[in-house]
């Protein structure tokens, strides 16, 4: 068993593990001691001078973030001095900061505000002279914008451009009370993570661009989600604007933040993840449809009767079905149980080339963009079961060899062009079913809505094997329900 | 602390007192005193006597509503120097708003200084209970309550609802501005 | 009074090996050739020599600190700090002007204690002429086979900040990066330059060391008082009629460097006398007994530092010393911590404002506890000074202050 070292942290006995600060420690037990310029990720400058604690036997005040703890060290946090100094440094960091909490996007969740407001602010100011002012409202890059006076000098978003995504955007400039942060000349801050450093910024001098101004942070509710972005299935919290609706331009998704796992994303989300979806609600199917050979909204029931006897009309070796790794565990099980056990299908496309690969990085990034292809796999898709390519599959239609064809949230006119709708219209059955139209919606005999990843629960399986679920963070539009109801209600008439 | 036992004494009632018909005729005796007094005043003052008025009532429309120092009517939105309104859309009075009929989204402003600004500003005063958080909430000091307009009715519900324009004008109107 | 720096300074072209080896130049450096370390460490610990830059930490004591070659065998390095920026203080120039020799000598037998071979002098940028009259110094040696490899001698040049006097801060310049002090442990000894044990000294301190050498750990102690040994350079300035460098044993009241001095410039009445440079709290006229060594001024509230003494007559207004010395504080302020960052500058404003007329009584409450907010509770000395400093003048000469801050504030 690892060594640990006993000491008293506010009359409470704590055990810290080796080389464990004394404010790790503290923070991993849950007891908050105030601080801001350390992170557990960018390491500990000990330049914010918030987290003083007194020590018996010390001559003066110590930052904990500093302080390696010795068997038996008696230290406080909450008494009178040492609250004392934090309410200090908390007034230094105020001096000179602007009081823009009714224009500022962090309020709600800002360092600062919470520490004046939880018992160690000064309520009463001192500070008579004019504040210093600095940049403001400074475009960084696509998804960051500055205010240099709001900024406190904790120096986390210079060390993530430094330590994480290593790409040296940001630098410090001047020195002293006029030092300001700022790119660094000739550079733009648009590294794959720059959203990141929104993040890590305690106060609102970094913000994200796409969130200015949306919607405040106390309206927002949060759920605990898997980024369906990639195959790393990167632990993320969704924030959902639902209780104001005319808020967030009537968008029920308003961001999405990281959460913290270290086996599969750490602290942080790529770009792609955090700002991919914020287009959630557009183009979304509702209605349950029959569009040929007459168009008309059907209930689930009457629509389940018409695509099972549909697919039962010619021979099963004609049907084709597309399919990816957008399908949760449960998805791909019911799926399995429709397609391979009751209507012993052979053409199946699931590959995620060319519309769902991207970039990879050694960070976070894969190159496969479906987050849960390993979820096929558990039930033989991709290992004993082969998908087919785009090519062969058109080739297969034009040979007339395939009569008809079920996409499950795949646009085949988005990958075959115009091809794509002559190809369309040589089947005798198409059947989509997906969260949005998309270009191959138009197109479909049945159309049948599905939620997207918010409107359900699940499990992705990443690409390391973990299973990790996502919650529900939103109620499903119209008549959507989610793949595996589908697929479940048209296996039961078959 | 110990219950001390005390008798309360309670007066024998007579008679009068037990048929009530002693009160009951009190009573009609101090209405009807009320009654010709104030009929009296009301004469006398008709006819240009300088007495004290009969009773509180003001005839109202012709007279208007008197209210109080810090009665809340209807809200008005402030305006800086500039002329643009002092709001900057921080959404606090939304937030405190109890009965959630403040509506704000908010935009960019072109001024570097103040940033942010309000978009639209809607305010159902269908739904207002008129307690005046909002005025209370506001750090800029943008929303008053102090217009003592009280004439808000509207032949629809969305009538009600009145938008940022109709909030900055001061001066009342009759019916709601739109 | 024996005279250990300034010997020779009557002598012309001083600077020159030939002078300087004609007056006994480099023997000491010849016998430590034949000492090991252990011996020199001890005669350094018997002399008392305590740094000389204003901190005071025995020079035996750093010295033995590292480790030695077999134990973490890699480099170590000598770094003779001549970024003088405390303001009142130019012993360090002088010394570099008269007799580089001194400290290259110097240097050198620092770098034996240690077992460095390549060592290092960090000057201020704005020391340009002394930069080039220790170039000429450093080729002659070369030339000469004192400085041999694998032993060499590097000069390097600051860029204008006050922080680069900090040994660690000044350790960040050297390694490129911004000049803010780190926060030991590690201290440098164990890991500084690049991660390396290095040795910071400064200047004064290295010239001491070839006279201790050759004539004794003991007889250089004998010469100053118990705790502080030998000599030292007073920078002597302001309302004085023979500013200069000024060579006393440590121990001297401040009443004979300032009659040395020739006294308050054009007869006037002293008012308040810096002892130690601005970072070092004021002494008034009546504290001229005050012994200048490590110990004597703290009785007064105040410390040695490097020995910048400042004069000040009647004529002088406290509170507009106050708002130069912080101004300054506040300009060189690295920035990195918040308190010394913002705290200094609210002192500049504070105190620019009661210049101008505007200082409230509530003023003088927001000075006093804001010092104490800040000292103690930074990363390094300067934010700790910009409190003591404005407190100790505040206390010392209130009426300075009590003039300039008045009336009631606006509102409440």
């Amino acid at each position: 068993m690892a060594k640990t070292i006993k000491f008293t942290l506010d009359g409470r006995v704590i055990e810290a593990r080796e080389g464990e600060t004394v404010l790790q420690a503290a923070t991993r037990l849950g007891l908050l001691i105030p601080h801001y310029c350390w992170h557990p990720a960018l390491g500990n400058p000990g330049n914010c001078r918030m987290c003083n604690v007194e020590v018996e036997g010390a001559p003066k005040a110590l930052v904990s973030c500093r302080l390696y703890p010795k068997e038996g060290m008696v230290a406080r946090s909450a008494a009178p001095a040492p609250r004392r100094w934090q309410s200090a440094a908390l007034e230094f960091h105020l001096v000179d900061h602007p009081l823009d909490c009714p224009v500022c996007d962090q309020s709600g969740e800002c360092g600062l505000q919470d520490y004046y407001m939880n018992s160690i602010g000064r309520y009463r100011s001192s500070m008579r002279d004019n504040k210093w002012h600095m940049g403001k409202r400074m475009v960084l890059g696509p998804h960051i914008m500055l205010d240099q006076e709001r900024c406190i000098m904790c120096t986390r978003c210079t060390r993530f451009v430094d330590l994480i995504s290593k790409s040296h955007e940001l630098g410090i400039f001047g020195r002293g009370h006029s030092q300001v942060i700022d790119l660094v000349p000739g550079r733009v801050l648009d590294n794959p993570y720059s959203g990141c450093v929104a993040d890590v910024c305690p106060v609102g001098a970094l913000t994200d661009r796409d969130f200015r101004f949306q919607v405040r942070v106390w309206y927002l509710d949060w759920t605990d989600s898997i980024c369906p972005g990639c195959s790393r299935g990167c632990n993320i919290s969704a924030h959902t604007s639902t209780r104001r609706p005319w808020q967030n331009k009537g968008l029920r998704l308003a961001r999405v933040k990281p959460r913290y796992k270290p086996e599969v994303n750490g602290h942080w989300i790529c770009d792609e993840g955090r700002y991919g979806f914020l287009n959630y609600d557009s183009d979304r199917l509702g209605k349950v449809m029959r569009l040929k050979p007459s168009a008309e909204e059907l209930s689930w029931e009457a629509a389940a009767a018409e695509v099972s006897s549909a697919l039962r009309r010619k021979p099963a070796e004609g049907l084709a079905v597309m399919a990816s790794g957008r399908l949760s565990n449960e998805d791909w099980q019911a799926f399995q149980k429709l397609f391979l056990e009751k209507l012993n299908v052979r053409r199946f496309l699931f590959a995620p080339e060319p519309d769902q690969v991207g970039a990879e990085d050694e960070l976070l990034r894969r190159r496969d963009k479906a987050p849960n292809l390993e979820g096929g796999k558990a039930v033989g898709f991709g290992t004993r079961i082969a998908s087919m390519s785009w090519d062969s599959l058109a080739a297969d239609i034009e040979a007339g060899k395939v009569w008809g064809l079920y996409a499950v949230d795949r646009d085949p006119v988005k990958v075959w062009d115009q091809r794509g709708h002559e190809l369309l219209e040589r089947l005798d059955l198409l059947v989509y079913q997906g969260p949005r139209k998309g270009l191959t919606g138009e197109l479909a005999h049945y159309r049948l809505p599905a939620t997207d990843w918010l409107e359900e629960k699940g499990h992705f399986t990443n690409f390391q094997g973990l299973v990790q679920p996502y919650r529900q963070a939103l109620k499903p539009l119209g008549a959507a329900k989610p793949d595996w109801a589908i697929f479940e209600g048209l296996a039961a008439r078959l | 602390m110990a219950m001390l036992p005390f008798s309360v004494i309670r007066p024998r009632q007579g008679f009068v007192e037990r048929t009530y018909l002693w009160e009951a005729l009190h009573g009609l005796i101090v209405t009807f005193r009320h009654l010709f007094l104030n009929l009296g005043r009301h004469l006398l003052r008709l006819l240009g006597a300088r007495v004290a008025p009969g009773a509180v009532t003001i005839q109202y429309p012709e007279q208007p509503a008197v209210l109080g120092r810090r009665a809340r009517a209807r809200h008005f939105l402030l305006r800086r120097a500039d002329g643009f309104p002092r709001c900057t859309s921080c959404l606090l009075c939304e937030t405190i708003c109890p009965a959630k009929c403040i509506h704000i989204t908010a935009e960019e402003s072109p001024d570097v200084m103040v940033e942010k600004r309000a978009k639209s500003f809607d305010i159902d005063l269908g739904l207002c209970v008129f307690c005046g958080h909002c005025v209370e909430a506001c750090p800029c000091d943008a929303i008053h309550m102090d217009v003592d307009q009280v004439e808000l009715s509207s032949y629809t519900r969305s009538g009600m609802i009145w938008s940022l324009p109709a909030l900055m004008r001061g001066k009342p109107q009759g019916g709601a501005p739109s | 009074m024996t005279k250990v720096l300034t010997e020779h300074w009557d002598q012309p072209r001083l600077h020159e090996l030939e002078t300087y080896r004609r007056l006994g130049g480099y023997e000491a450096l010849k016998k430590v050739l034949g000492m090991d370390r252990a011996q020199l460490i001890d005669e350094a610990k018997k002399s008392n020599l305590r740094g000389l830059g204003g901190a005071g930490f025995a020079t035996s004591l750093k010295w033995s600190t590292v480790t030695p070659e077999e134990k973490n065998p890699g480099p170590r390095y000598v770094v003779v700090n001549c970024d003088e920026s405390e303001p009142g203080c130019f012993k360090d120039r002088v010394l570099a002007t008269r007799n580089p020799h001194q400290l290259i000598e110097g240097l050198l037998i620092a770098a034996c204690a240690i077992d460095a071979k390549q060592n290092f002098i960090f000057i201020r940028g704005e020391y340009q002429i002394q930069y080039e009259i220790l170039e000429k110094a450093l080729a002659e040696a070369r030339g000469a086979g004192i400085i041999k490899p694998p032993v060499s001698i590097d000069l390097m040049r600051g860029a204008g900040a006050y922080m680069s006097g900090l040994d660690t801060a000044l350790l960040e310049t050297m390694e490129g990066k911004k000049a803010w002090p780190r926060q030991p442990p590690p201290f440098p000894t164990a890991s500084g330059l690049m991660g390396r044990p290095t040795v910071v000294n400064n200047v004064e301190t290295l010239c001491m060391v070839p006279s201790i050498v050759l004539r004794g750990g003991e007889w250089f102690a004998k010469l100053g008082t118990a705790k502080s040994g030998g000599t030292a350079l007073f920078s002597v300035s302001g309302h004085v009629e023979k500013p200069g460098v000024y060579e006393f044993a440590m121990g001297t009241p401040l009443r004979e460097i300032l009659a040395a001095a020739g006294g308050v410039k054009g007869g006037r009445k002293l008012k308040a006398v810096i002892p130690g440079g601005v970072s070092t709290p004021v002494l008034t006229a009546d504290e001229l007994d005050t012994p200048m060594d490590w110990d004597g001024p703290r009785a007064q509230g105040s410390f040695l530092g490097a020995g910048g003494v400042i004069v000040l007559d009647e004529t002088t207004d406290m509170v507009m010393v106050a708002h130069n010395i912080e101004r300054f504080l506040a300009h060189e302020s690295c920035g990195q911590c918040t308190p010394c960052r913002q705290g200094s500058y609210w002192y500049v404003r504070i105190l620019e404002r009661a210049l101008d007329g505007g200082g409230v009584a509530a003023d003088l409450d927001t000075l006093r506890r804001t010092g104490e907010d800040m000292t103690g509770k930074v990363i390094c000395a300067l934010g700790d000074t910009v409190g003591l400093v404005t407190r100790a003048m505040m206390k010392k000469f209130s009426n300075d202050f009590k003039a300039k801050f008045h009336g009631e504030p606006p509102h409440g």
